[in-house]
């Protein structure tokens, strides 16, 4: 199914309430978090956060119809992976977490639906292990 | 020395205006109104730049291993400015055509008509229902233009454009409403980032205080850019209630009552497009 300019703009939601989910992480557990985990997690946030910008220029241009990207799909396991840091202490299954959602959105940019589907099912399984 | 008008004089004024009313010709003087003030706040584009260049201020906050997305964004969202001009300046020339035919003018030939057509024939607009709107406006217009067409033929124009001008400033206006301003929502987000982390990890209390006076300064920014959009939202639909109102009442454009009306919906677009200016 195409993806359309509102799904675009539903997804750019998505994928920016994960970045602030993964910041309100940093920030909370600042003081015990490694230097190197506190740089791993801010990569994945700004990473995310530009995934959001993505889907907004994806939605202004329309040109997303190609991209067959399933949308419905891509919320879900946008959403599941925002419920999943908001629960989790553990820092090594956020950062899982949130790697797996990048990938999610460098698959949607390079339209490639299988790729799609397989970062959708990765950030999951992420999100649920 | 005040002369008096002459039997015959008055005569010759009163068969002028029988003329006029036979050409048809009425004095629509508040749809020239409202189409030059709708061709002015088209023209205003602030929007367009501010949302082109979001990558580029986002460079500021982001770590330097994003800089290459950041660049990759900036050139995708400098090839979209043109195709998000060409909406401003079909809205443009549309109400430009108007007055001119509300005043009893020809349309004036431009160039730019040229470049809209072709806009649409390069498949500028993915979404086949805005391409179709999009081209219905411009054929329009260039037929106004050929045909010659004078304050005779401004119920047509009216009638044959409502529908297709309605879509292109719909879609505009879901650009601005949802695009521009998720556009707002990331720079919030980075801008938050940016500041806590530096705040976390300051020491110096002068150093502190400035930073946190500056946050205060960028986050006013963006506040303000965020009421611009929201008022540019509420202009391009009083334009486009304006013109639905004009379809409306197309039968009867020169009745003192629809004069009124039109003329208010003129004072509300100068008023949403002076908030926008910030007069």
């Amino acid at each position: 199914m195409p993806l359309t300019s509102d799904d675009a703009f539903a997804l750019s939601k998505s994928f920016r309430d994960l970045s602030v989910s993964i910041g309100d992480f940093r920030f909370k557990n600042w003081s015990t978090l490694s230097e190197a985990d506190r740089k791993t997690l801010e990569d994945e946030e700004w990473s995310l956060l530009n995934a959001s910008s993505d889907m907004v220029t994806k939605a202004v241009g329309l040109t997303l119809d190609e991209s067959q990207a399933g949308a419905q799909r891509v919320q879900r396991a946008a959403a599941a992976a925002q419920k999943a840091v908001k629960t989790l202490n553990e820092v090594r299954k956020v950062i899982n977490v949130a790697t797996a959602a990048v990938g999610l959105g460098a698959a949607i940019v390079s339209k490639d639906p299988g790729a799609i589907a397989k970062n959708a099912k990765a950030v999951f399984d992420a999100a649920t292990a | 020395m005040r002369r008096h008008r002459t039997g015959p004089e008055l005569r010759l004024i009163a068969l002028a205006c029988l003329a006029l009313v036979a050409n048809g010709c009425a004095n629509l003087t508040a749809i020239r109104e409202f189409a030059s003030t709708s061709s002015d706040a088209a023209q205003y584009s602030q929007l367009v730049v501010a949302y082109v260049e979001t990558p580029t201020r986002l460079k500021r906050y982001e770590l330097p291993s994003q800089s290459p997305v950041l660049e990759r964004q900036a050139a995708e969202r400098k090839a979209q400015r043109e195709q998000l001009l060409l909406r401003h300046k079909l809205i443009r020339e549309y109400m430009d055509a108007l007055g001119q035919l509300a005043a009893d003018g020809l349309p004036t030939y431009d160039k730019e008509l040229d470049a809209l057509g072709n806009a649409v024939k390069e498949a500028k607009f993915a979404d086949q229902g805005e391409a179709a709107a999009f081209s219905a406006v411009s054929k329009i217009l260039v037929k106004a233009v050929t045909d010659h067409w004078r304050q005779g033929k401004l119920v047509s124009l009216i009638e044959e454009t409502d529908g297709p001008f309605q879509v292109v400033v719909g879609a505009l206006v879901k650009v601005v409403e949802q695009g521009f301003t998720a556009d707002v929502e990331i720079e919030r987000v980075a801008l938050d980032k940016y500041y806590t982390a530096l705040q976390r990890e300051g020491k110096d209390a002068a150093g502190l205080a400035a930073l946190g006076e500056w946050r205060e300064l960028r986050e006013g920014q963006l506040k303000g850019h965020e009421a611009t959009i929201r008022n540019y939202a509420v202009v391009l639909k009083t334009i486009a209630m304006g013109h639905h109102k004009l379809f409306e009442s197309r039968h009867q454009l020169s009745k003192p009552e629809i004069q009124a009306e039109i003329h208010l919906h003129t004072k509300r677009l100068k008023e949403a497009f002076n908030a926008v200016a910030g007069l």
